[in-house]
């Protein structure tokens, strides 16, 4: 019986058949004509997976719709359910049939390319079957996946959202898209390491396919045969609140999955390591220029700030820090490169200037073992200002050094008022300032409620049970400056900012001298339109007093909306003369870029770079 | 006057007559007299949400019968029908086809009951004979023959395509469809809504002409009177998903009577019940050993429209 169904459902749809066969035999006459037109080594079979990634995709949705719709469309449904047909076995039918149909034009393509590879060269019938399984595989998941879509009905719209989401958190934990499943099949060694048939994605694609076939079974046959299209019409409420409910779990599993999912050791290949494992933490140091006495000496003096560190915020473990040497980096700058497939924090810095004083360098690790811990949220929370302020409180640094940035911060206005907005104080000062500034407070708190609040601020937010975001962003205690600072400091802002000020005020006094050396920085960018379309940046610098031979440099970035969280790591920077007050961006942008713009210059009195002018705007 | 009183006196339910009327003949005397069953259907319930369509639904069709199901729009006739037809699934019940007792119909059960539904929705690409082909496949009593015959019968063109017929040549066509199997049970859901008049008594001369010819036992649905007059000899009148009377025309016409004109009681006697005033005067139902037991009341018959309306215009207000 369902034979004969699927018989009139092949009628029904002749018309389709017919603009298929031509869409793929243009494709396929397409390809094979490119292929006459390079005289190269590769196999003409390889022309398979282009024709299937571009028909399937359009077969299988046009097969659904042609399948599934239009017999609700047009009420024959009505019909059929009248004589002694099931639902189930009639759609079940249409599903088989709509996988037949994908198979039997895959089939037409590949025995038209076996013949037009014959035409020119051998078959390598090994190479044949390896096409072939890796061909079939693919396209019978595209098939059953376009096919399950079709069945969804409006309901498919989860069921790729689900496979972005799967998508985004695969690639989000470090996965290679080209390892995955139907990907591996057709991009990885395809036609030229034939013996090399990769059977785990083989396998994978073919449990995938028989998945979404077997899901779309179930739901064609599921509550007395109705069919998911008219879910939309007949499911209950109810229904509708379980299936979102299943969806978001499996959401919800998949992040859960993929951030508790243990990644080996990042493992330095190169010669040079030295490394040492404490009881919270490890730390390996690789340099060819190093001394091994001068590596150790960086190792102890590494794996000290990370066992107090950890010991302070009683995180058990951080993750594994990797100090690689860079003879051609600029010294205090410091590069954390990415590990998506292994576990642990690579930082890289030119290991033989920082070693003599390695705070910053290691302050800027601690930093980024604690992002790595918190999976990235303390950098993002409102009280991203702990983050950086106590691993620096923790080193111990020049204290004059960091009051003076924090003056030189507090002279351009900013303060404990504006820890709420981090991201802004980093943005207009530079790091390194902002630094200074959060330091002082901790130094302020430190000196009012005591060291012991300064740690217990630092572990209620930085040292935090590592949580699920979700279940963080429901039912974290999520406090604000102000209520975290009562609660842990018995300090409000109010009452911190009157300390800071008194604090600062001491601090000024104290350090008058060096203070009166530093330039007052200021400057400023203009635009101008030598198009309709096309901007240019004017900038001009005001320096007092102009430091002799200096440089300075110009950051900007363009935006994609204007309030795009900016990524340090991706500002361009242009490099001047300092005499050369005046000048133009060698760059243009269009009217209406989104851009941030900033001056930057090092200030020795400060030592460091400082920030200056920085803005965010629309170009007019 | 509650539902439950109406229902007390059904045929269909002697067991909940009450003690003071006159007992009829034994049920197993009359089971033995009346013809087996070719649908039984006993206690249907399907709920929609807080709409109870189908609300213990009973009722008895017997072989050679031509039943009237009778009820207004949305009385729950086309839900019946589609549980009997197995499309839907009952909430609770059993339905018996030719004494086999299931809870939903197996395919085996449908390719014995012919269909025409209230709306033709036949693939518009295929002609009538291509019809008859596609659902040849589907029965195995197909007989070939038989539909080229009714084609002609009916004056439809075998090679023309569905979408090229008329209203009243699609509800045809649907008939041939539905005869052609030679199934023992035809069930028509209103199958002559949309028709104009003479499409509609073409449609019933020829329901009544193939039952006389072939013997089979026919059930269809309409909210006109007039069509059930026209060949049913049975009848059951379904409001709110309840089945109110099944019986023959002569018991519906004798059970339902209006009081009067001259004296009128305050209250029916024992074993007649009093209907709302829908159609105007006393109404009064009860079977007619009930009427027969009180001479000295006068009162007179009434149409079928009228009886119709007073057993399920009650609802109205």
């Amino acid at each position: 019986m369902m034979l004969h169904l699927m018989k009139k459902d092949l009628r029904e749809h002749a018309g389709s058949w017919l603009i298929l066969l031509l869409l793929q035999s243009a494709l396929l006459g397409a390809h094979s004509y490119q292929a006459t037109q390079f005289a190269d080594d590769h196999s003409r079979l390889l022309i398979l997976p282009r024709v299937e990634l571009l028909f399937l995709p359009i077969l299988s949705h046009l097969l659904g719709h042609q399948l599934f719709t239009v017999e609700l469309r047009t009420r024959t449904i009505l019909f059929l359910e009248g004589l002694p047909v099931s639902r189930a076995q009639a759609y079940v039918g249409k599903l088989l049939l709509g996988l037949l149909v994908g198979v039997g034009f895959m089939a037409t393509a590949y025995g038209w390319l076996i013949y037009f590879t014959h035409l020119v060269q051998p078959v390598d019938l090994r190479l044949a079957l390896d096409v072939a399984a890796r061909a079939g595989a693919v396209a019978l998941l595209i098939l059953s996946v376009g096919l399950l879509a079709a069945v969804l009905g409006r309901f498919r719209i989860p069921l790729y959202l689900a496979l972005l989401v799967a998508a985004g958190l695969y690639a989000n934990g470090g996965g290679e898209p080209t390892e995955l499943g139907p990907f591996a099949l057709l991009i990885r060694g395809f036609g030229t390491t034939t013996d090399q048939l990769p059977l785990t994605s083989l396998f994978g694609t073919l449990a995938a396919a028989m998945v979404a076939t077997i899901v779309s079974g179930i739901i064609l046959t599921m509550r007395e045969g109705s069919v998911a299209i008219l879910l939309g019409e007949r499911m209950r409420h109810s229904e509708k609140v379980g299936v979102a409910a299943v969806l978001l779990s499996i959401a919800a599993m998949a992040a859960l999955l993929a951030e508790h999912r243990p990644k080996e050791p990042f493992r330095f290949k190169e010669d040079g390591v030295v490394s040492r494992r404490g009881l919270h933490s490890s730390v390996s140091i690789q340099s060819r220029t190093l001394s091994s006495t001068t590596s150790r000496q960086l190792l102890e003096r590494s794996t000290g700030l990370l066992e107090l560190l950890a010991e302070r915020l009683d995180i058990d473990q951080l993750p594994p820090l990797f100090l690689a040497g860079d003879p051609g980096r600029d010294p205090g700058t410091f590069e954390r490169a990415t590990l998506n497939k292994k576990d642990g924090v690579l930082i890289r810095a030119a290991l033989d200037a920082e070693h003599r004083a390695p705070a910053d360098l290691l302050v800027f690790a601690a930093t980024e073992l604690l992002d790595r811990h918190t999976r990235g949220r303390a950098r993002l929370e409102a009280l991203g200002w702990l983050r950086e302020a106590y691993p620096f409180w923790l080193a111990e640094p020049d204290a004059t050094l960091a009051w003076r940035r924090a003056i030189y911060a507090a002279d351009r206005g900013f303060g404990p008022k504006d820890l709420d907005r981090w991201h802004q104080v980093e943005e207009s000062l530079g790091r390194p300032i902002a630094r200074g500034l959060a330091w002082s407070l901790l130094q302020t708190i430190a000196e009012r409620s005591g060291p012991a609040a300064v740690d217990r601020l630092a572990k209620v937010t930085l040292g935090a049970p590592v949580s699920p975001w979700l279940w963080r962003s429901l039912a974290m205690n999520r406090a604000g400056n102000d209520g975290l600072l009562v609660r842990e400091a018995q300090l409000n802002l109010d009452q911190l900012e009157l300390a800071w000020q008194e604090a600062i005020q001491r601090e000024r006094s104290a350090q008058q001298a060096i203070l009166a050396t530093i330039p007052k920085l200021d400057g400023e960018v203009r635009v101008e339109a030598p198009t309709s379309l096309s901007r240019r940046i004017h900038y001009q610098l005001a320096l007092e007093p102009a430091p002799p031979e200096a440089r300075f440099f110009l950051l900007w970035k363009p935006l994609y909306v204007l309030n795009d969280p900016l990524d340090e790591a991706s500002l361009e920077r242009s490099s001047f003369e300092v005499a050369a007050t005046k000048g133009t961006l060698s760059r243009s942008f269009s009217a209406g870029s989104n851009l941030f713009v900033a001056f930057a210059m090092v200030v020795p009195a400060l030592g460091c770079e400082v920030r200056f002018g920085a803005q965010r705007w629309v170009l007019p | 006057m509650g539902k439950g009183r109406v229902l007390g006196y059904l045929p269909a339910m002697e067991a909940e007559q009450p003690a003071d009327l006159e007992p009829g003949p034994p049920l197993e005397a009359r089971a033995t007299a009346e013809p087996p069953a070719v649908l039984e259907a006993r206690e249907l319930v399907r709920i929609y949400g807080a709409i109870r369509a189908a609300d213990g639904l009973s009722l008895t069709v017997r072989d050679g019968d031509i039943y009237g199901f009778l009820g207004r729009n949305g009385a729950g006739k086309t839900t019946a029908i589609r549980m009997f037809m197995g499309i839907i699934r009952p909430d609770a019940g059993t339905i018996a086809i030719r004494g086999e007792v299931s809870k939903r119909l197996s395919l085996r059960h449908k390719q014995q009951i012919g269909y025409v539904a209230q709306e033709q929705h036949f693939y518009p690409w295929m002609t009538c004979r291509a019809l008859g082909d596609f659902v040849a496949g589907l029965y195995p009593s197909w007989d070939d023959q038989e539909f080229e015959r009714l084609l002609r019968a009916f004056d439809l063109p075998a090679d023309r395509k569905s979408s090229e017929l008329s209203q009243g040549m699609r509800v045809k066509l649907a008939l041939a469809l539905a005869i052609a199997p030679r199934p023992p049970l035809l069930i028509l859901d209103e199958p002559t809504a949309g028709l104009d008049p003479v499409a509609r008594r073409e449609f019933l001369e020829i329901v009544r002409h193939q039952v006389r010819t072939s013997g089979q036992t026919v059930f269809f649905s309409s909210h006109l009177m007039d069509e059930v007059e026209r060949i049913a000899d049975r009848v059951g009148i379904i409001e709110r998903g309840r089945l109110v009377f099944e019986g023959t025309l002569t018991l519906l016409r004798e059970s339902v009577r209006r009081v009067g004109p001259f004296e009128v009681p305050t209250s029916p006697p024992p074993g007649l019940s009093a209907l709302p005033a829908a159609i105007g005067g006393t109404t009064w139902v009860g079977p007619p050993e009930a009427w027969a037991a009180y001479p000295e009341l006068s009162s007179e018959t009434l149409g079928l429209d009228d009886i119709f309306i007073a057993l399920v215009g009650r609802t109205s207000g």
